[in-house]
């Protein structure tokens, strides 16, 4: 079962790994599972406002409650952003596998590649466009406004892909990185000129977009989000054997009958479907995809598609709620902040992939 | 050459195309003998300076502010800011009349030169006050137009008369260089790197910030109009209407001390996704609440200044708000604001249809008279929140600054 992944990495840079046994993988896969489980009910059960386990128990078990408000609380407030965080982490953990994959690089993610940065250009855009923003845009667009702007996002961030993926018949995958990273600073450049001609008060409406959280999600945008990122984690897994015979190199995947740029195109498409409506919803969370992936690389020792996809989406989802439990936990002033929650464990763990490769160490990829 | 003259040059230089004004510098102060004066120079520098003459004889009495405090001395008089947000800053500023000398000792205090010629306003809670101290000529800058309800200020910054410069980054420093203020009054924060005057006295600019917003109570609030008044000998005219502003400030609260039933109040509004920007528990707004015979949802917190909470917490201290008073994100509808953030409609004052924006006037640019105004109006603003809170005490006040979200 783990011909590919015994023996091989993303790419170069990855350490060849013996698989796990399957039962070891379905040992993985439960202990993940109840982590999850875990961190959606902490996610429930702890926030600003102190509220007793047993209310919340009874409170999901649609049982009577102390006080009403807690009820709100728990299901209109800590409810939706627990599975958005579930459903948004796992979709970036599933990206994260995809885009090292593809660019066989460690680094890749939806954030360090500019995709994020792809959405949210297209979102100001279309603030920039529209005139609007924020609770404007709500009330003149509507239901409307929620699905332009996931699908501005979308837009963006495929934009950004095709780009690369225009760019990607000529260079290497290395310099495919580097060209994602430069695309991602004209974006940042780009919305901050774009940001020149909205006034103050619509800028800030799009600054508060952009701020990357869980938080706020309404039953309609979890209504465009959760079926996106069921068919793009599907779809991934679908390109388990393309990604997979793609580990072995292009040149060797073409003499196994993948055609390299359907994968990719499909592939990109993925990520597409994956990270904008993520990004219009959540604004950009960096670090998670690529945090994701290697945390479940790292725990299954494979680099075998059909145990790691799933086991990435898993591992980011419970990352998700758990970096949101952080900035959700009743601090006695001021406000952690998801981006921030994510980068203190993200870059850490950037820089140890960094320093744990010898070629990355020597910029030798 | 100083290196405020480098920088100016090459600001200039910089901004060849940058707007002109035709405010007075302080060189064109007519110098006049006033012997012993009766009353302050509010446009004039001293000829025949005597040492003994009091050049101030319209004074200042501070009684409610607690940030600042002020004291006379012949030609010159000193301000001591000692705002008590925990920034452990002060400052003293000596401000000497014109044409008269710096006194000794001086050196290590900023000096300044009164009446200020021309001056750039970076806190536009208190752009109300140029037209009430007819300062318009000397407004030389702002630090964003879409911040300033006030006509008479937008027209002169169309006719390119006033520089918008913004706040705290360094292109705003060389914007405010490049239109040559004799002072700068900038918003202060308790969190040092967030503030600009420090970067301003760096380049040799005299910077003053203002900080009413962290007082207590709103007519020591209101009390920063002497301190404004100060730098343009306007103390007889400041302290004349305040004196009438806090009379009727305190008669209206005098009318809802008795009030048998003293509603939840909620303040603030949703600043982000997940937080809100509340006025802390002894914030001047906190104590208004009070004056206005309401009862304030977050006393338990001890913060003065505006404040950030979570929107969980904030649901939670509003479940039981009869009333919701200080929207101010252009919602003119509920229905509006439950598009914005289906949660908010969940709120208890949301629920009640108990809702105020504080936008009233609210211009397309975001601009609203009551952030503008509200400094030198607390009576007003005490008048509309009695009105919402009792409506039987005032049946026959029209809201000045608030106005009430249909269905």
């Amino acid at each position: 079962m783990n011909s590919v992944a015994a023996g091989t990495a993303v790419g170069s840079t990855m350490t060849p790994a013996a698989g796990p046994s399957r039962a070891s993988s379905t040992g993985i896969y439960v202990v993940l599972a109840a982590t999850l489980v875990t961190a959606f009910l902490l996610e429930l059960a702890i926030g600003a406002v102190r509220i007793p386990l047993g209310e919340v128990v009874s409170i999901l078990a649609g049982g009577h409650t102390e006080q009403e408000t807690w009820a709100r609380i728990v299901l209109t407030f800590r409810l939706p952003r627990a599975i958005n965080a579930l459903v948004s982490g796992a979709a970036l953990g599933a990206c994260g596998v995809l885009l090292q994959t593809l660019f066989r690089n460690p680094l890749a993610d939806p954030f360090v590649l500019g995709i994020m940065h792809g959405a949210r250009l297209a979102v100001a855009t279309l603030v920039v466009a529209t005139g609007v923003a924020g609770p404007a845009f709500a009330a003149r667009f509507g239901d409307l406004g929620t699905i332009a702007t996931s699908a501005a996002a979308a837009a963006g961030a495929i934009g950004v892909l095709l780009l690369m993926l225009a760019v990607s018949a000529r260079v290497t995958t290395v310099t495919l990185l580097i060209v994602g990273l430069l695309l991602g600073y004209v974006c940042i450049g780009l919305i901050s000129a774009l940001l020149h001609f909205v006034d103050e008060v619509q800028a800030r409406a799009f600054s508060q977009w952009d701020g990357g959280s869980f938080d706020g999600i309404t039953r309609q945008q979890l209504f465009i989000l959760m079926p996106l990122v069921v068919i793009g984690i599907a779809l991934a897994h679908a390109l388990v054997k393309p990604l997979n015979a793609l580990l072995l190199g292009e040149s060797y995947a073409a003499t196994m009958g993948v055609s390299i740029v359907r994968a990719r195109v499909l592939a990109f498409a993925c990520v597409g479907l994956l990270a904008g409506p993520v990004t219009a919803f959540c604004g950009p969370i960096p670090f998670l995809g690529l945090v994701a992936a290697h945390v479940a690389r790292g725990l299954l020792h494979t680099s075998d598609h059909r145990l790691l996809m799933p086991a990435a989406a898993l591992t980011g989802a419970i990352l998700g709620l758990a970096a949101d439990l952080v900035t959700h936990l009743p601090w006695n002033k001021h406000f952690l902040h998801l981006d921030a929650v994510i980068g203190m464990i993200g870059a850490p763990i950037a820089l140890w992939v960094i320093l744990r490769r010898r070629q990355m160490r020597a910029l030798e990829i | 050459m100083t290196s405020r003259t480098l920088s100016f040059v090459v600001t200039l230089a910089l901004c060849a195309g940058c707007r002109s004004t035709d405010a007075l510098s302080p060189a064109a102060w007519p110098v006049t003998d006033v012997g012993t004066p009766s009353g302050n120079l509010t446009n004039g520098c001293v000829a025949d300076y005597s040492p003994g003459v009091d050049y101030f004889p319209a004074k200042v009495s501070v009684q409610e502010a607690q940030s600042f405090r002020v004291t006379y001395h012949g030609h010159y008089k000193v301000i001591d800011f000692v705002p008590d947000v925990g920034s452990q800053e002060t400052a003293r500023y000596v401000l000497v009349q014109c044409g008269t000398p710096v006194p000794p000792g001086a050196e290590g205090d900023h000096v300044i030169s009164v009446p200020v010629a021309r001056f750039v306003l970076a806190k536009a809670e208190f752009s109300s006050l140029v037209a009430t101290l007819g300062l318009q000529d000397r407004l030389v800058g702002i630090s964003s137009i879409a911040s300033i309800a006030d006509p008479d200020i937008i027209r002169r910054y169309d006719q390119g008369l006033i520089a918008a410069v913004g706040s705290g980054t360094h292109s705003a420093i060389e914007l405010a260089l490049a239109v040559d203020p004799d002072v700068v009054f900038t918003w202060y924060s308790a969190f040092a790197d967030a503030n600009m005057h420090p970067k301003l006295w760096d380049v040799g600019i005299s910077a003053v910030p203002l900080a009413d917003h962290f007082e207590p109570t709103p007519l020591g609030r209101s009390e920063w109009m002497k301190f404004f008044s100060l730098f343009f000998n306007e103390e007889q005219h400041v302290e004349e209407a305040f004196t009438g502003i806090a009379g009727r400030y305190r008669a209206l609260a005098a009318r809802a001390v008795q009030v048998s039933h003293r509603p939840k109040v909620l303040l603030g509004w949703p600043s982000t996704r997940q937080q809100w920007a509340l006025n802390g528990g002894r914030n001047y707004m906190a104590r208004m609440v009070e004056d206005a015979g309401g009862t304030y949802v977050w006393t338990s917190d001890s913060s003065r200044s505006l404040d950030l909470a979570h929107i969980e917490q904030v649901f939670d201290l509003a479940a039981e708000a009869e009333v919701w008073v200080g929207n101010q994100l252009g919602h003119d509808t509920l229905g509006a604001l439950a598009a914005d953030d289906p949660r908010l409609a969940l709120f208890g004052p949301v629920e009640r249809r108990r809702v105020f924006g504080n936008d009233l006037g609210r211009l397309p640019s975001g601009a609203f008279p009551l952030a503008n105004e509200s400094i030198g109006r607390p009576d007003a603003v005490l008048a509309d929140i009695i009105r919402i809170l009792h409506p039987d005490l005032l049946p026959a006040h029209a809201l000045t600054f608030h106005h009430e979200l249909p269905q």
